[in-house]
């Protein structure tokens, strides 16, 4: 099957570029987000435990 | 409400693989000939199935008709514009559109646009309508809605958690979205300490318009998983920049007595009583107290406020309503206007919303003395809304309007004139004085001459 089909958006070269720029900066930054969250959950639980 | 006869949606002309068509009352998505192998591969591999089972995708049955394959899909019953949402709303949509992504990429398809147009609210939740915009994913292939997701979805709702007003207004007189460098160039300066504005508004900005093809490389599966990854945990955390008005406590403050409150239900409540309407209008709704009485009456209610976090809390509240229930962000004096190409693209709201009843509480006192419209054009507005009108009249003994008068105007504002204004094209059923000589209700009828 052919795939390749004309876009009716454009979707601005430039745009394409930066796709292939930050995607690994921003899978690095939703890494430390997830962990942070993490950290911060576990944190927040302890204080729960001590206010019993 | 849909034509009988043949005839195409005018704002479906962008795709080549297809269009939207009305016929007998029903909607129908042509499937063009370019079109079809893709289509039977995407249904080959489930995914329209996958899509359907969690209710991200509207429903609809293919057919065979005289124009070839089609797909008849169930009607969204009041089509709504992103222009028109509140701030939860748009984010949902955005959500969802980003939800859809990853879905279809995890399948081996991939989503060709980004637009909230393709998304409406059906059964108060968001929901996806164009189903040709789900085409087969080529490895390696970028994220060609990208770019177009910024600017549609992500820069009105940064805009809108950073400044105060709802930016998702500007899609109106920005229909393809709000372009980046003017994103950035609105943003605080606080906003470069938020990932999802620093990476995808501003520096995504200084990229938007150079390169050029040659330049494009192959972008892998993973690299879209986590652009999409960090733009929904971003969008999840974003809230309005407007969190209270002085309209959203109004619940906890309402200037009756509990015994004058349960009159105002109670007249409402008789005069719907044996009553089944399709679409009630609630226009000033502020909560959802009166709206709630519709329940089994109306297939739909719409409420509107011209108060964007009035309307944000009410969003919030219609998960859990279980009939059709859609709040949206509209002054009444200043509704959506037909827009776009030829002025056909976009209808105008009452080309959209055509109520069988409106009520309107506790609103005229404010049109009158904010709005500086006098009570014979009130009256003509109220006529364009429904053939049915609930409506209260607050006269200028009532505490509530002394805080808001406005001393400049001295047009005729008393209940005779009220009466009076509102007769010219309806006839007043019923009168209920729910608070001695200050509020009253009333319960009035479009006269058989002015319909």
């Amino acid at each position: 099957m052919i795939l390749t089909s004309l876009l009716y958006i454009d979707p601005g070269s430039g745009s394409i570029l930066f796709q292939a720029l930050i995607a690994g900066l921003v899978g690095f930054i939703a890494f430390i987000k997830l962990y942070w969250k993490k950290i911060v959950k576990l944190f927040s639980f302890k204080k729960h435990d001590d206010s019993n | 409400m849909t034509p009988t006869d043949f005839e195409p949606e005018y704002s479906s002309y962008k795709d080549a693989d297809g269009f939207v068509f009305y016929e007998n009352n029903k909607v129908y998505r042509k499937i063009n000939p370019s079109f079809l192998p893709k289509y039977e591969w995407l249904k080959s591999r489930g995914i329209y199935e996958n899509l359907l089972q969690q209710k991200l995708l509207i429903p609809f049955t293919e057919v065979l008709t005289n124009k070839g394959v089609c797909l008849e899909t169930t009607i969204v019953p009041i089509i709504t514009y992103p222009y028109e949402w509140c701030f939860e709303q748009l984010k949902q949509a955005a959500l969802l559109q980003l939800q859809l992504m990853d879905c279809c990429l995890k399948q081996g398809a991939i989503l060709k646009d980004a637009t909230p147009f393709n998304i409406q609210f059906y059964n108060n939740k968001a929901c996806f309508i164009d189903l040709l915009s789900i085409e087969p994913y080529e490895e390696g292939t970028p994220w060609n809605g990208y770019k177009q997701f910024c600017e549609m979805f992500l820069a009105p709702l940064i805009l809108s958690a950073y400044l105060p007003g709802n930016w998702n207004k500007s899609l109106a007189v920005q229909l393809e979205g709000i372009p980046l460098k003017q994103a950035a160039a609105a943003l605080p300066f606080k906003a470069s300490f938020n990932s999802l504005s620093l990476i995808h508004i501003i520096s995504h900005s200084k990229f938007s318009s150079k390169g050029s093809s040659s330049q494009i490389k192959k972008i892998s599966k993973d690299k879209i998983f986590s652009i999409l990854n960090h733009l929904k945990s971003g969008i999840e955390d974003l809230t309005a920049f407007d969190k209270k008005s002085n309209w959203t406590s109004y619940e906890n403050q309402m200037p009756y007595t509990a015994e004058e409150l349960q009159l105002k239900k109670q007249s409402v409540e008789n005069w719907l009583s044996g009553k089944q309407y399709d679409t009630v209008l609630d226009i000033g709704a502020n909560h959802d107290v009166y709206a709630k009485l519709f329940h089994g009456k109306a297939k739909q209610v719409i409420a509107i406020d011209n108060d964007s976090t009035v309307i944000d809390n009410l969003c919030k509240k219609s998960a859990d309503i279980t009939y059709s229930f859609i709040p949206l962000h509209i002054d009444i004096t200043m509704v959506s206007p037909a827009l776009g190409l030829n002025l056909k693209e976009r209808k105008s709201f009452f080309e959209r919303v055509q109520p069988d009843m409106t009520i309107a509480l506790a609103l005229v006192h404010h049109l009158f003395h904010s709005r500086n419209i006098p009570l014979d054009r009130m009256a003509e507005l109220f006529k364009t809304c429904s053939k049915d009108l609930i409506i209260e009249f607050i006269s200028e003994e009532d505490e509530q309007f002394q805080k808001i008068r406005n001393i400049n105007n001295h047009l005729a504002y008393d209940k005779t004139s009220f009466e009076k204004a509102f007769s010219l094209y309806f006839s007043i059923n019923s009168v209920v004085e729910i608070k001695a000589g200050k509020r009253y209700l009333y319960y009035m009828t479009l006269k058989q001459s002015t319909v």
